[in-house]
């Protein structure tokens, strides 16, 4: 088992009131799924998102990764955790403006400290492997938004995560681009990555291996939808 | 949506090129400012008689007037001169004696006869006005022996350096001075002067000669200080805008940085800053030295300049940084 979510709880505290994301949340993910997590528009896809990649904390309950409970309380550990586990896609691509593709992808090893030829070779391969070997000098400016979104994968696997998460990696694209996207996915979970993407888009979730759907702050079972 | 920008291909955000500009032209203005100050507190020394930082300054006791023609006869005041130092006396200067070479004035017109013959003679600054080689002080006529080339000392161009020629019946009175190009040639006069009067029993006593205190300067110059000081809190609030706005447009960057697990975020983002400090710093002294160079102490001046700059960036990247909610916080 890679992932066990037992109890999880996240509000937020407004001024006047309680507001309540996500209420004793229970996952078990294995280890090499493609899982979605469906649900409305502020249903809290992300927020589950988020506590996974260990960007955001939470109030009660227990997340453990390979058996380990993720300590919330040191930045620091998160951080940490984030660098070697996890990969991140989204839907607006949060590629930097200003820097190439090449620096774009480079950037999650720069943290690793790394010789820079030995950076070089991933860089290379991991756009090799999603197509963009010809665009490596591009700004994202000049690209199309499947291209900057294969950028973005790349980006999310060259460290080669454990743990794969996508927050509607589809959603600013066109339908041809959404098919090479979902094929990409599918592509790295083969290689043993699991990949959990968020999406609203029922068709999207009916090409993982499983789904889950997100209601009043609670996991669903597919047959209970 | 695609904005064009000319700039994107140098790798950074125009609102990186926003920062840099303001650095730059906060060291231009504090260089300037700081130019401005320290040539009026030079101008105020001279006013108070203070000749320039190296000068020496003592006293001689217990006679009323001594005579100094000993130092005709042996190598005691050498690249140097000797001045008799009234309290009062504005831009004039008594010399006593000079030595006639690498002296403030290159030894270009005081002669040996001159300290001796009793006739009143003077060397005028550069902008000195004087009349038909006469200049008049006190009400007594001086015979102007010649003018000073322009100093980049502005004070040394409006003084007169005038000599009575009486080495035989020096007053004690007033404070001497000894002032040089070099302060090794002031120590070495120094000392042969106090053994040559201890030689004939008399005393002598360095004094510190009292300079414009700062407290008085900026008493003085009261209106001027607080123009500047409103100037730099102007400057000062420009460089934490424009650091905030920077930062607003780093927030995709620490979004990226977050996800991906770097840690001190803020401390990057300082340091991605103070990188763009130095170069704009570097830029700012470029120019300032460029348009403003001709100055006396303008090493010294960049160097204030600097710090004061780097203070005022640092404290402004500080306050901006604890006003800035970053990824993670």
């Amino acid at each position: 088992m890679l992932i066990e979510l037992d109890g999880i709880k996240k509000y937020y505290n407004s001024k006047k009131n309680r507001i309540i994301v996500l209420d004793g949340v229970d996952l078990k993910i294995e280890k090499g799924e493609l899982l979605a997590i469906m649900g409305k528009s502020g249903c809290g896809k992300s927020t589950l998102l988020h506590i996974l990649g260990g960007l955001t904390g939470i109030n009660d309950g227990v997340y453990r990764y390979r058996g380990e409970k993720v300590d919330f309380e040191s930045k620091r550990k998160l951080a940490e955790f984030r660098r070697n586990h996890i990969g991140f896609i989204v839907q607006d691509f949060a590629l930097i403006g200003e820097k190439t593709v090449y620096d774009n992808v480079e950037l999650p090893l720069n943290a690793r400290k790394l010789p820079r030829n030995k950076r070089e070779e991933m860089v290379y391969e991991i756009l090799n492997r999603v197509g963009l070997e010809d665009k490596v000098r591009r700004y994202p400016y000049e690209l199309s938004g499947g291209e900057q979104q294969r950028v973005a994968i790349a980006r999310a696997l060259i460290h080669n995560p454990q743990l794969l998460l996508a927050d509607e990696p589809t959603g600013s694209l066109d339908e041809e681009n959404q098919r090479i996207i979902l094929n990409m996915l599918k592509e790295v979970v083969k290689n043993g990555t699991t990949v959990v993407l968020a999406t609203h888009d029922i068709d999207i979730a009916g090409e993982c291996d499983q789904y889950r759907y997100i209601s009043s702050g609670k996991i669903k079972e597919p047959e209970k939808i | 949506m695609y904005h064009w920008n000319p700039l994107r291909k140098l790798r950074v955000k125009l609102n990186q090129y926003l920062i840099g500009a303001v650095c730059i032209i906060t060291a231009v203005f504090i260089c300037n400012i700081v130019r401005h100050l320290s040539n009026l507190y030079i101008v105020d020394n001279y006013e108070n008689e203070a000749l320039d930082k190296k000068t020496v300054y003592f006293a001689v006791k217990p006679y009323p007037y001594i005579n100094m023609e000993f130092l005709l006869g042996e190598s005691i005041v050498e690249n140097a001169t000797l001045l008799l130092h009234a309290k009062g006396s504005g831009l004039y200067y008594e010399v006593i004696f000079s030595s006639g070479k690498n002296d403030i004035f290159h030894g270009k017109f005081f002669s040996t006869e001159d300290f001796i013959s009793g006739n009143r003679s003077a060397v005028v600054g550069s902008t000195t006005s004087y009349d038909n080689n006469h200049v008049y002080i006190n009400g007594k006529d001086y015979i102007v022996k010649g003018a000073m080339a322009e100093s980049i000392n502005k004070a040394l161009n409006y003084s007169v350096f005038f000599t009575e020629g009486r080495l035989d019946n020096v007053p004690v009175t007033s404070v001497f001075a000894i002032a040089s190009q070099s302060k090794k040639d002031i120590k070495k006069t120094l000392e042969r002067i106090s053994n040559a009067l201890e030689d004939r029993g008399m005393e002598l006593q360095v004094i510190d000669y009292r300079k414009t205190q700062y407290t008085d300067f900026i008493d003085y110059h009261k209106q001027l200080i607080i123009l500047l000081a409103g100037v730099g809190i102007i400057l000062f609030l420009m460089n934490i805008i424009s650091i905030v706005f920077w930062l607003m447009g780093k927030r995709g960057k620490e979004r990226v940085w977050f996800l991906f697990g770097y840690s001190h975020i803020k401390l990057r983002l300082g340091l991605e800053y103070i990188r763009t400090l130095i170069v704009s710093l570097l830029i700012g002294i470029a120019i300032y030295i460029l348009f403003w160079n001709h100055d006396s102490n303008v090493i010294h001046n960049i160097m204030i300049s600097s710090m004061i700059t780097i203070f005022m960036e640092m404290a402004s990247l500080l306050i901006a940084l604890l006003v800035h909610k970053s990824w993670g916080d």
